[in-house]
């Protein structure tokens, strides 16, 4: 637990999908606009903003044991 | 402190759950949901991997975004409302623990806090039992029998057949009230609340619920109606989002069940 956060941790990275690509997915996809979710549009018009892998990565990431717990869910929201 | 200040860590990487969530939510969006699985097929497939275009684990995102998302969005802005019953019951399913009593422990800070006050923290309670307070007491605060439609008799733990089993393998997620639609329909808006199910089945027409409980844990009395003619039905659904339209049976005649002349019923 670090200052001012809760830090859940869900294991090591390895190398079937390199989290980092993921983050940066995710990061990237909250960061977009309410009007340009549109993710076919984006690809077309704003190549490159969608990191390469991070699809693979986000699969093998939401492939983690860690979400088949129960107690993350409460521990997630209620902490 | 809450969910607005929870960061996911994997080695050195870190990612608060906002953007988790939110970057999730947006695969939720029109055809994203579609492409999210052709984009998977081709990073695959640069990988020699197969071009498989199915995404195979969509239970996790399901359960950030139906779950854990709006459940964040109600701790942080109070709009919209704790899990319901239906949902307590989905993340159980999609979840796992060692302990069966844990199905429900395991969820007791996403319930509203008057029902899980009631329910006592005891890992030695008969999960028959204890899946039977858990009944009663969403029976008791919400006043509402809704959770009958809920309570199967087919779950592993052989309690009573109107206390839902949280052990039952049977219950998938499905497209019904209180859970949100995926796909191209989909609205990711976690201000959007899904409709409880006791706001769309109104055939009650609010009458207020009668029962009682006895002091045997087994056994809740109420009163009902028995169908005994089913003078038409809706069609059976076809595929998704298709109705097979050529198998509804109109009611002969508009008739309110409330006694008034409105097609309403």
């Amino acid at each position: 637990m670090e200052l001012g956060v809760l830090c859940h941790g869900f294991g090591k990275n390895d190398e079937t999908g390199d989290v980092k690509d993921a983050f940066r997915l995710l990061r990237t996809l909250s960061s977009l606009p309410e009007d340009q979710l549109d993710l076919s549009n984006i690809l077309v018009q704003r190549p490159g903003l969608i990191p390469q892998g991070g699809f693979f990565a986000l699969h093998e990431l939401m492939k983690r044991p860690y979400w088949t717990r129960l107690w993350v869910v409460q521990e997630l929201v209620c902490l | 402190m809450g969910a607005s200040f929870t960061i996911v860590r994997c080695d050195d990487e870190l990612l608060d759950l906002d953007s988790l969530c939110k970057g999730i939510s947006v695969l939720y969006r029109g055809s994203n949901w579609s492409l999210k699985d052709r984009l998977l097929a081709y990073e695959r497939n640069l990988r020699h991997l197969g071009n498989d275009p199915v995404w195979y684990h969509i239970q996790s995102l399901h359960l950030l975004h139906q779950a854990v998302r709006e459940l964040i969005y109600y701790e942080s802005t109070g709009i919209g409302t704790r899990l319901g019953f239906r949902r307590l019951l989905q993340v159980a399913h999609t979840g796992q623990c060692r302990e069966v009593r844990n199905k429900v422990f395991a969820l007791l800070g996403l319930m509203e806090p008057e029902v899980a006050e009631t329910i006592a923290h005891d890992h030695t309670r008969d999960p028959r039992k204890l899946f039977a307070a858990v009944a009663k007491a969403f029976i008791t605060h919400t006043n509402s029998l809704e959770s009958l439609r809920l309570a199967n008799p087919w779950g592993g733990q052989q309690g009573p057949t109107w206390a839902p089993d949280w052990t039952w393998e049977g219950r998938m997620p499905s497209w019904r009230p209180g859970t949100t639609l995926t796909g191209s329909v989909g609205n990711t808006d976690a201000s959007i609340v899904p409709p409880k199910p006791e706001t769309i089945y109104n055939a009650d027409s609010k009458t207020p619920p009668t029962y009682k409980f006895y002091e045997d844990w087994r056994y809740l009395q109420c009163e009902g109606f028995v169908i005994d003619t089913i003078g038409g039905l809706g069609a059976s659904e076809r595929n998704w989002f298709e109705w097979d339209a050529a198998r509804t049976i109109q009611y002969p005649s508009w008739k309110s069940a409330y006694g008034g002349s409105s097609r309403h019923v």
